[in-house]
């Protein structure tokens, strides 16, 4: 909780309207910093399957993003955030995302600390996006991520044509937190989310050493393709019953080999972009059915963006995209897989109504549709700057489903509203 | 009657003398040689009402053969977008490719540069207002020859020839001594004179190199009004291809 005030204190001294964005602490060294402070509001219409889940959740959010940036290759940056919440302090946070030290030099990067990457190029679900843990407790549906303890080393090869390798060493398994009790988001199964009843595969528990191995090049000149490996623990545990009186279930984090590709590019006026993973686990595990088995999959999301600009009223754009989303798994039933995968057989829809005004207007809608079992999960979005330091976003979410595993949470339709302060 | 067919005969015979291709390959001679650039510039947002707000960005420039030149945008602020920035490799023959880095996400997206039209920021300059000039994505052609602000200008009409361009023709005037450009007047695809652009504070860089400290952006349609203003302009600062990527897109610019 110290933490927590510490950062809050330090979030209104940087918020203080006399403050500037980069501070100069010598001839050679300056501060750049960003932030925000803000209330989070999520309203759920339906009834909750338990009388404990609230109807309404309400949270502080805040975070602090600052890098010293010095007259030489080198940069050290902290990015921190925090989550308060009003009446479940299970959520409540104090992360530190980002905390490194980043030294590059023409053909040569090292980056050392806790890091959030991102190897995202899709707009709906990604597959590829996998080196940080995420947050379940905090929003299970869209979930924040949470920093790894990584060294990143580039290499940046000597050619016309911009190519990059990369490994990553991830030295530490972040485990997850599970939303339980009276989080809205519940499933209702007793999880244990206490480090010390957590299961790895490999003996050395979370301190085994974790690979990715990452290749950058563009091909056809204007599409930019990423290959990766890697070697450690799927993100998602599997959730295995401890068979107590209790009926608790613990996480077990599973070794897999991950091998895959993205990419995103212009081809004419359209955006393509897409991610592909297959993964295979490298030991046996034991499935919702009681099966020992050794999966390995294909998992996707391929699609394409167009945009109309001044189609309708002069300077605003409105852009369309369209994702398949599935894995070589499709059809098979839920208790058949080694863990929760409910994008199977997705088609996910998405409309961008840009404004390009001062204060950043937008809308989006999107819908994911399963062709295969026919659920609907809709959302829109909407967003703008007021009074150039404040932002709103009013959100709603509509999950129609009645047979995938999404079905847990048809209860927790809601409706979003994020007011932020930006400093 | 003898004075008018002098007249006549005087700018006839300027206009045989340069065309408007020539003119505008002389106007762009003033806008090269920089080698590599650094800049920041003030935007101010002005609507109808007088009502105004004030971006801030941070640009930086290499010059290459053929202006194929690179440039990464900054965006210092709001604040909610403070970190954003647009890399662009630009293309004299198509279009360019442009990535932009969303910082919130830590995410380099590739997007299209079909928007030519649209608004740049939330400004009355377009995309295809702030990129290079590229000769070849325009006609030229010498209309005429006036005094503007008490300087002796050619007046060309340039005519996009790029696809996706929101002008019809853009009629600019360039002082015939420097070869400067003054002023331009935007006509837009239904044949209405959309915006005027004027540039003013022009300076010479020991480089030979000439840049406008000032361009004022009005839009006649809505009555908005857009400036921008260049400060601390640095040339030559050692600035290498290498330091336009999609790494260095993510680093603060210095």
């Amino acid at each position: 909780m110290n933490r927590v005030l510490v950062l809050l204190l330090s979030l209104i001294a940087f918020a203080s309207p006399a403050a500037a964005q980069n501070i100069n602490l010598s001839e050679s060294v300056s501060l750049n910093y960003k932030g925000n402070l803000g209330i989070d509001t999520w309203y759920f219409p339906r009834k909750a399957p338990d009388a404990k889940m609230p109807e309404s959740v309400n949270s502080l959010c805040g975070a602090l993003d600052m890098t010293l940036v010095f007259d030489a290759p080198l940069e050290i940056r902290l990015n921190q955030r925090l989550l308060y919440d009003f009446e479940n302090a299970d959520r409540n946070r104090y992360e530190i995302e980002d905390l490194y030290l980043d030294y590059f030099r023409d053909n040569f990067e090292v980056r050392a600390g806790m890091q959030t990457f991102s190897w995202k190029t899709v707009e709906s679900i990604s597959q590829a996006d996998f080196l940080n843990q995420t947050d379940l407790e905090s929003d299970f549906l869209d979930a924040d991520k949470f920093g790894e303890l990584a060294v990143r080393t580039r290499l940046i090869l000597p050619t016309e044509t911009e190519q990059v390798f990369e490994i990553y060493y991830l030295a530490r398994m972040r485990a997850t937190r599970f939303p339980v009790d009276e989080n809205r988001f519940s499933f209702g199964l007793n999880v244990l989310n206490d480090a010390s009843s957590h299961q790895f595969q490999s003996a050395k528990d979370e301190w085994r050493p974790q690979i990715a191995l990452s290749f950058q090049r563009p091909f056809f000149d204007n599409i930019d393709t990423r290959f990766f490996y890697f070697n450690g623990y799927n993100r998602f545990p599997g959730l295995l019953p401890k068979f107590n009186a209790a009926m608790e279930f613990q996480h077990q984090y599973r070794l897999v080999h991950k091998t895959g590709l993205t990419f995103q590019g212009e081809l004419g006026a359209w955006l393509v972009k897409g991610e592909t993973v297959h993964t295979a686990f490298q030991r046996e595990i034991v499935n919702q059915l009681g099966e020992r088995i050794k999966p390995d999959y294909l998992a996707y999301t391929i699609g394409f963006e167009y945009t109309f600009y001044s189609a309708l009223i002069e300077n605003h754009d409105i852009g369309f995209i369209a994702e398949i989303i599935g894995d070589s798994d499709a059809g098979k039933k839920s208790g058949e897989l080694e863990g929760f995968r409910p994008f199977q057989s997705y088609l996910f829809s998405g409309l961008r109504y840009v404004f390009n005004n001062v204060s950043d207007r937008s809308l989006l809608m999107g819908s994911f549709y399963d062709y295969e079992k026919k659920d609907i999960l809709l959302r829109i979005e909407y967003e703008e700057r007021l009074r150039e330091i404040f932002t709103i976003k009013i959100a709603f979410n509509d999950l129609i489903v009645e047979s995938s595993p999404l079905d847990l949470f048809s209860h927790a339709d809601r409706l979003i509203l994020e007011l932020a302060y930006n400093f | 009657m003898n004075n008018f067919f002098l007249i006549l005969i005087f700018a006839g015979t300027l206009l045989a003398n340069e065309t408007g291709r020539e003119i505008a390959e002389k106007a762009n001679a003033t806008q090269r040689n920089f080698i590599d650039e650094k800049v920041e510039t003030t935007m101010y947002l002005i609507n109808a009402n007088k009502d105004t707000v004030t971006r801030n960005l941070r640009n930086m420039t290499i010059e290459r053969p053929n202006s194929e030149d690179y440039s990464i945008i900054q965006f210092l602020n709001p604040a909610d977008v403070r970190g954003t920035g647009l890399l662009t490799y630009q293309n004299p023959a198509g279009d360019d490719k442009q990535w932009l880095y969303l910082p919130e996400l830590r995410r380099v997206k590739k997007i299209s540069s079909k928007n030519k039209s649209g608004a740049f920021m939330g400004s009355e300059f377009a995309y295809e207002d702030i990129s290079g000039n590229t000769l070849d994505k325009f006609e030229y052609e010498l209309v005429s020859e006036e005094i503007y602000d008490g300087k002796d200008c050619y007046i060309l009409q340039r005519t996009p020839v790029y696809e996706n361009s929101g002008y019809l023709r853009i009629k600019t005037w360039y002082a015939k001594d420097s070869y400067l450009m003054l002023r331009s007047e935007y006509t837009d695809r239904k044949n209405s004179l959309l915006k005027v652009l004027t540039l003013k504070g022009w300076e010479k860089y020991p480089s030979g190199t000439w840049r406008a400290s000032e361009m004022r952006m009005q839009n006649l349609q809505s009555g908005k009004v857009s400036i921008l203003h260049f400060n601390d302009r640095q040339m030559k600062t050692g600035l290498q291809v290498k330091d336009f990527n999609k790494r260095s897109l993510q680093r603060i610019l210095k």
